[in-house]
């Protein structure tokens, strides 16, 4: 009986501490950051890095350039400082974009990076997808704003694959407000929107975080240093709206 | 607003010289498939990396093979320590007849800036191949004043992404460009005259005042007229504050926005009244601009009525 007990706390102890992840705040020698493994599925999750206070909807501070490989391991340099952490891991093996069904992540971590001396964590990605998100959404009928156009490649072709991300913020850094279907053949696309305002558009071939390497994206811009606001009054359906989209490299 | 603007200015510049190639499916050159950064190069690719540092021409040169599939970001700076050695092959290569090839050099060209390249550049700009955009955008980079002609002249190109590519090159160039854009803004007309506008907005020099007021003025488009409304916001004084107010109130819809934006970003107290006058003007997109121009100016926040008539505040844009 006592035996079976220390057993029963043994593995009580254990799920606790990997759902409290790095709380116990235990180290290892190194540059500052965090280190550890990603437990249930190991492979294929990526670990994103937020500064504490940001919300881990929005764009990470951080992600892993790669992958976890089968043993889960992963390992990130950080600066001292506080920060939230959660891994995801995507049935595409996508680093970006809305959870959906089959998609898995980690509870998130609230993490202190010292001076000196990784922080070691464990993280099991025992939650199933972000409710929050919608794998598709369709706009209410009342929706009848819009702004729409074709996306293209630097000789005007046009391009297939890519999502019209819609903002109201300037600077474009948060997540967009509305999204288009990917693009077909013809590279069109239109957005739906709730009313008339100032927006302003990128398309691109993946979601989450800044472009990186290898992504296609554009801003709607002349070649100006800010981008182009589409002024759109309610009801209002504005089309030839062309975004031209490179490789980044 | 002018500390968001900068702030704006160099997250925006940063992204522009990240997404300087274009992606070659469509444009008759090979697709690129780039390795995520940090991922080790392959043998092969380390083996030319290697020899490529000992800085034969036809070595170097054949780096470029290796971006289709290794980590560019790893290539770029490998090609861009290589410095002077760089540059001779890379020009050569810019007579390679695969246009993604040619489009990878004159990058790492601006990359590098290489101020030899100026020449080899501007004839690649004014070519009619594929992709000549790429030229336009590493003379920006190079931001040899040598090439404003050929720049201005490239924005009067039928290829968009060459007119793009050439306005932001005038912008990096600065100041310097401003007499070339303005002695050409008279004679220009429809979307030339449009990036011309950009152009100026940008490089922020109230030299091209008076020439905007001209246009402001005289111009019978909207939208472009819009631009040289929104392009006084940083190349206006007092001076402009007259004509803004009147357009403010008696222009198109989108000239009525950028001329809030502008008296906001101006922060133009005497043009107050007006603004109070378009906060409850006819179209809601002018109210809320109003609105925001009125924050600016007075430092209160200020409420306009949306499309559905109810009194609300502007969102900060700027958050």
């Amino acid at each position: 009986m006592n035996g079976r007990l220390t057993l029963l706390a043994a593995a009580i102890f254990v799920v606790a501490a990997f759902s409290m992840g790095g709380c116990a705040a235990q180290k290892v020698a190194g540059k500052p950051g965090v280190t550890g493994t990603i437990y249930a599925p190991a492979d294929n999750a990526f670990l994103y890095v937020y500064k504490k206070g940001v919300t881990p909807h929005g764009p990470a501070d951080v992600i892993t350039p790669m992958s976890t490989l089968p043993d889960g391991a992963f390992s990130v340099d950080l600066a001292p400082g506080e920060y939230t952490v959660v891994a995801r891991r995507r049935a595409t093996s996508e680093n970006g974009g809305p959870l959906t069904a089959g998609d898995r992540r980690s509870e998130t971590v609230d993490i202190v990076v010292g001076p000196d001396g990784k922080v070691v964590l464990n993280l099991v990605m025992n939650v199933k997808e972000d409710s929050e998100y919608k794998s598709s959404f369709q706009p209410p009928k009342e929706w009848t704003t819009a702004v729409g156009g074709t996306v293209r490649d630097s000789e005007g072709n046009p391009v297939q694959g890519t999502r019209v991300h819609v903002y109201t913020y300037v600077q474009m850094s948060e997540r967009p407000k509305y999204v288009s279907e990917r693009t077909g053949p013809d590279g069109r696309f239109i957005v739906f929107l709730p009313k008339g305002g100032t927006y302003y558009l990128s398309a691109r071939d993946r979601f989450g975080g800044p472009p990186r390497i290898g992504d296609l994206y554009g801003r709607y811009d002349e070649g100006s240093i800010n981008p182009t606001g589409v002024v759109l009054k309610d009801g209002e359906r504005k089309t030839g709206i062309d975004i031209m989209v490179f490789r980044v490299w | 607003m002018r500390a968001g603007s900068q702030l704006i200015r160099s997250m925006t510049l940063t992204l522009f010289c990240l997404a300087a190639i274009s992606c070659g499916t469509a444009g008759g050159g090979k697709a690129i498939h780039t390795a995520m950064p940090g991922t080790p190069l392959s043998p092969a690719a380390e083996r030319a990396v290697e020899e490529a540092k000992g800085g034969d021409p036809g070595k170097i040169r054949a780096l470029l093979a290796y971006f289709a599939t290794e980590d560019n970001e790893r290539l770029i700076r490998i090609v861009s320590a290589l410095e002077g050695k760089a540059v001779v092959p890379m020009m050569a290569a810019l007579d390679d007849p695969d246009p993604a090839i040619v489009e990878l050099a004159a990058g790492l060209l601006g990359e590098i800036r290489a101020e030899e390249a100026v020449p080899r550049l501007t004839a690649l700009l004014k070519s009619d191949r594929p992709r000549r955009y790429i030229a336009a955008w590493a003379l920006g980079e190079i931001r040899n004043p040598a090439s404003i002609p050929v720049l201005v002249s490239a924005l009067s190109d039928s290829s968009e992404s060459v007119v793009k590519a050439s306005t932001r090159a005038l912008i990096n160039i600065g100041r310097k460009s401003t007499a070339p854009i303005v002695d050409a803004l008279p004679s220009s007309s429809g979307r030339p005259r449009k990036a011309m506008l950009r152009a100026l907005e940008d490089i922020e020099d109230t030299r091209a005042e008076d020439a905007l007021l001209t246009v402001l003025d005289s111009e019978k488009t909207p939208v472009i007229q819009a631009a040289a409304a929104r392009a006084l916001s940083k190349c206006g004084t007092a001076k402009c504050y007259v004509a803004l107010e009147r357009w403010l109130l008696d222009g198109e819809t989108g000239v009525r926005v950028e001329c809030a934006w502008s008296l906001g970003i101006l922060i133009a107290k005497p043009a107050e009244g007006a603004l109070r006058k378009t906060l409850e003007d006819a179209d809601p997109n002018v109210r809320e601009w109003s609105a925001r121009a009125l924050e600016n100016i007075t430092g209160e926040r200020v409420l306009y009525r949306d499309a559905r008539g109810k009194k609300v505040l502007p969102y900060n844009l700027y958050r």
